[in-house]
């Protein structure tokens, strides 16, 4: 609409002013110009003041500025204003014309599909096709997650499997590069889902300024659909642990319904969970839930169809988590008998995967022993380093910060910062604040500022009861279902103690407080990322009550503990280990492999080779070579493509010389044909991007029409610097009659002519 | 007036009336049987018992029979014993043990407050259904009871008869010596006799039928011991009269490290 008003005013559409440069092509030189203008300032000015009496000063004024600019104008137009552009030679430029022809293009539009919308508008014998022919050797290809070169646009079926849409301009490109290129034209929904565009392909074509103008396909936005966006899963976990499953979701056109989210282990239900959908587009909901099965499962996170939705398929997605057989090793440090440890300890008695290590301190000289492997563990105290390494939790319990070696904080620390571990404080008379904490080396560890009370004891053997935050419902749960859950939590006794604590460091997340039955709240439980592990702080020596005071059959006990110790050491890391840089690939082929190579103290090895065998689904292997990275110590990456749907299966063996470091293990997994429905409205901000990043301009494909004289300002390719006359653009009419037209109105009214 | 005065017959019947009297009253006060006074717990030095990690708690049980069950009650060797005992657990642990102990009966609600529970003389023991169901559930959620002081066949099979029905479904073994109950805090591989006082001056170590000691248990499904028997033996009396010279030292030293031991286990295990 308003190029089209530019275009009759300037005689010359927006984009030309914006390629072209304006001249003035008489022969008289410039300064003449400039001192005719000030002549005929001068020449107005005496006519008004010498015989034009009867106008007063300031009517005087006004005339005459619309007079001079009239005059102005006139001698401006005789000195010919011209615009010199760089014009294509017709039939010397190439111009592609890449066809977006995914499975997401077959996608029903009222009633027409957006194919048809786009073979319509292609159509050989159509309008905008043979106005581009008459000026450029058009090249006409379909993408999906390959680029074909096709006769006509009738040849388009709609079936790819993803739309590369950045890729396939660079591989188009790349082919075409050796040709006088005038521009690129994509005919797309923008709804790409793989690989982005080599760096170097799209800076070339930059730097050749060739213009990419992009034609949106379909409706920009979807009057009603819900959407799983995305869905955060760990990639591995022990059983019986509580794993957060990170769920964004995305709605149009619901506000104020209610959604039901249900989330699934193969075809058993584990949890739902109801949902509003405000007037925000986008909301994160965390599901947790407690796997049980061991092995690799699929977890299916789905919303439930409301009526009137555009699209279904993008209501669900599924994720892989490795729920490992293996058994973590836990070191637990206590100061003294206490019936927390008692009960902690029978809390994971059952408890196959995670073997608890503990060292009581049963007099001020004698140490008791559990769940050591063989005699020589833990008979030295808290080992050195190397075996401290082994373990993958420390729990510190009522025991002083200064019974550890400066050394030993030291290692305690560099055990959660570098090796990964995770680490938990517990309250108690020598815990926290009141064991010094706070000054000693581990300070940072504390996801809380533990000072003491006012008295000096920040420790109360004073019932209390513990009260889940907004995060911490997110994160523990005492029985799969939502009600059950709730009743079982507010069915815990008090806990019989607990201790001052402060406010939360940030990053910190408090998971439960401690309510007096005054009603005073402090943190209770904490948690916190620190380095490559996790710290948290659980401010009581108390929940045995909970096992003591309940039935026998109720385990909310030991569900609670075996979630929080699971917790410590789920994301413990191994000393090699490798991780693909997503657990799905949704129409992916490109996988990005990186290894973390340490030894056994967990300092990193550059100088190792890491080497990947991927198990691929059709049962093939394959061996591939991981690269250092330089800037990152004990880092190796490679890339690799992935062909077969399905789950893969990598294992890295890292070597120094002759000897083997270590092995890690890790899973993804492959699928066809399934991002096309997500996100699958018309990506109107990736169109613009691309275009107007290159000097092009996206349109809607309904606008199409204004395309060819777009084109044919472009410039790339073969041109001729053509000069185009300025004076006769209709605007200068319209100026001088306004201006005239004006002066006229003005002394009728003054009643001077 | 008259002046009535008693005859010899009179006389007589008054003083035989008095000595039956004074007979009566005194056997009658053998059986006197100790009022839990509850508030009085708490009005020691200490302070209430819910400011201290351990409490001793001894189990107080009924004894329906009080001819037949004289001198066997719960309170044998009350309270000396225990709190002479304690004495030595906090000399010898870092334990932060009140210095005086509780006594609850099985359906005191506040038994579950005390995960550690003791009782003696249990082959008199006499547990209704809703008491046993009591201990059960008590010892189910992770209590531990140490039962002393019980001796010869006769008792052994009264004390069975109660546990079978706090546990039908459970036997009792015999406590290996490599058991963690003898090496938790004092290595102790000697199953020893402990004598009561009446050695003294019987010169028998064993009591009636009980010439053998024997370490006894009920243990839980993961193998944990549930229920700890000493049985022909007497740990109590060691405690009660380890101040007294004539009571032999070696007793007394094996009773106080037997006894912190199963409260190390009880509060590890």
């Amino acid at each position: 609409m308003w190029d089209s008003i530019f275009s009759f005013l300037f005689k010359y559409p927006p984009v030309a002013f914006s390629r072209g440069r304006l001249t003035l092509a008489s022969a008289w030189p410039d300064w003449v110009l400039v001192l005719f203008i000030l002549l005929a300032a001068a020449a107005v000015g005496i006519v008004l003041w010498k015989f034009r009496p009867k106008l007063e000063f300031l009517q005087k004024t006004l005339v005459g500025v619309l007079q001079f600019l009239t005059l102005a104008i006139l001698l401006l137009l005789l000195w010919r204003p011209s615009l010199v552009l760089s014009v294509l030679v017709p039939q010397r430029n190439v111009l592609a014309v890449l066809v977006d022809d995914s499975s997401s293009m077959s996608r029903m539009e009222g009633d027409t599909r957006r194919l048809d919308e786009v073979k319509g508008a292609l159509d050989d014998a159509g309008p905008l096709l043979s106005q581009l022919r008459e000026k450029f050797q058009v090249r006409l290809y379909r993408f999906s997650d390959e680029v074909n070169r096709i006769a006509s646009a009738q040849e388009l079926q709609g079936a790819g499997s993803a739309s590369h849409v950045e890729d396939s301009l660079a591989k188009t490109y790349s082919e075409l590069r050796q040709l006088p290129l005038a521009g690129i034209v994509v005919v797309s929904d923008g709804a790409q889902n793989g690989p982005t565009a080599s760096l170097d392909a799209m800076a070339e074509m930059q730097a050749r300024r060739i213009p990419i103008y992009t034609l949106g396909v379909g409706e920009q936005e979807f009057d009603q659909d819900l959407q799983i966006d995305d869905v955060v899963l760990p990639a591995s976990v022990l059983p019986e642990s509580s794993v957060v499953a990170t769920v964004t979701v995305k709605q149009n056109g619901f506000i104020g319904h209610k959604g039901k989210l249900e989330l699934r282990d193969g075809n058993s239900i584990l949890k739902t969970k109801e949902i509003d959908f405000g007037p925000a587009e986008i909301q994160t909901v965390q599901m947790n839930f407690t796997p049980r099965t061991k092995g690799l499962r699929e977890f299916t996170v789905s919303i439930a169809p409301l009526d009137g939705e555009s699209i279904t398929q993008n209501n669900s997605q599924s994720r892989l988590v490795e729920v490992q057989e293996r058994t973590a090793k836990v070191l637990y440090i206590e100061g003294e008998p206490r019936w927390e440890f008692k009960f902690i300890r029978r809390a994971m008695d059952d408890d196959k995967n995670l073997r608890l290590v503990s060292l009581l301190r049963t007099s001020p000289n004698k140490f008791y022993r559990q769940g050591v492997e063989d005699e020589k563990e833990l008979a030295e105290g808290l080992p050195p380093k190397k075996e401290l390494f082994r373990y993958e939790g420390i729990v510190l319990g009522s025991i002083d910060a200064s019974f550890f070696s400066p050394q030993q904080q030291e290692d305690i620390l560099a055990f959660v910062n570098r090796r990964g571990g995770g680490i938990l404080f517990l309250g108690g008379r020598y815990g926290l604040g009141d064991g010094g904490y706070q000054t000693s080396a581990m300070a940072d560890l504390l996801p809380l500022d533990v000072a003491g009370g006012n008295s000096g004891i920040s420790f109360q053997r004073k019932p209390v009861k513990l009260e889940l935050t907004e995060r911490g419902w997110d994160r523990l749960q005492l029985a799969d279902s939502e009600t059950t859950n709730r009743e079982y939590w507010d069915k815990l006794p008090n806990l019989s103690t607990y201790q001052m604590l402060g406010e939360p460091k940030p990053g910190a997340v408090v998971l439960a407080e401690a309510v007096t039955p005054e009603g005073k709240r402090s943190p209770v439980l904490a948690s916190q990322r620190f380095g490559r592990g996790r710290a948290m702080i659980f401010g009581t020596d108390g929940s045995w009550r909970w096992r003591m005071e309940l039935e026998s059959s109720n385990r909310s006990h030991e569900t609670f503990w075996r979630q929080i110790l699971h917790s410590l050491v789920n994301d413990s890391p191994a000393p090699v280990n490798i991780s693909a840089d997503k657990l799905l690939y949704m129409d992916e082929k490109m996988v990005r492999l990186t290894a973390e190579v340490h030894d056994e103290n967990f300092e990193p090895v550059n100088a190792a080779t890491a080497v990947a065998s991927i198990f691929s689904p059709d049962g093939s292997k394959q061996e591939v070579i991981l690269s250092p990275v330089t800037s990152e110590a004990g880092v190796f990456r490679a890339a690799w493509e992935a062909k077969p749907e399905g789950v893969y299966r990598v294992e890295v063996a890292a070597r120094l010389g002759d000897r083997e470091i270590g092995k890690g293990a890790a899973y993804f997994q492959r699928a066809n044909g399934r991002q096309e429905f997500f996100s699958s409205e018309q990506n109107v901000s990736l169109l613009t991007r691309l275009a107007e990043q290159s000097g092009g301009k996206y349109f809607p494909l309904k606008e199409s029409d204004s395309l060819p004289e777009q084109l044919s300002y472009s410039p790339a390719g073969v041109t001729v610097p053509e000069v185009r006359d300025l004076w006769d653009m209709p605007i200068w009419f319209f100026l001088l009659l306004l201006l005239k037209g004006t002066e006229w109105v003005f002394r009728k009214r003054w009643g001077t002519i | 007036m008259s002046n009535r005065s008693m005859t010899p017959r009179g006389s007589l019947f008054v003083c035989l009336l008095f000595v039956i009297l004074m007979v009566t009253g005194a056997y009658a006060l053998q059986f006197s049987i100790p009022i839990l006074d509850e508030t009085a717990e708490n009005e020691q030095p200490e302070g209430p018992w819910d400011q201290f990690e351990f409490v001793f708690a001894r189990l107080a049980f009924s004894f329906p029979d009080l001819r037949l069950n004289q001198g066997h009650t719960w309170d044998v060797d009350w309270p000396k014993a225990e709190r002479q005992f304690l004495l030595g657990v906090l000399r010898w642990t870092n334990l932060q043990a009140r210095r005086q102990e509780q006594v609850l009966n099985s359906l005191d609600a506040k038994l579950v407050d005390f995960p550690f529970l003791y009782a003696v003389e249990v082959g008199y023991m006499t547990l209704s259904d809703q008491e046993a169901a009591s201990l059960r559930e008590y010892l189910l959620r992770g209590g531990m009871l140490v039962v002393d002081d019980f001796h010869g066949t006769k008792e052994w099979e009264a004390f069975e008869r109660q546990m079978n029905k706090v546990f039908p479904d459970r036997k009792i073994h015999d406590v290996e010596i490599s058991d963690p109950i003898f090496h938790c805090f004092f290595d102790i591989n000697e199953k020893m006799q402990v004598p009561g006082l009446q050695y003294l001056y019987s010169g028998r170590k064993y009591e009636q039928d009980g010439i053998t000691p024997h370490y006894r248990a009920i243990y839980d499904d993961d193998g944990r011991i549930m229920v700890m028997i000493n049985f022909n033996s007497d740990l109590g009396d060691a405690w009660e009269w380890a101040d007294l010279p004539e009571y032999s030292e070696i007793y007394t030293s094996y009773a106080y490290r037997l006894g912190v031991n199963y409260i190390i286990y009880a509060m590890t295990h």
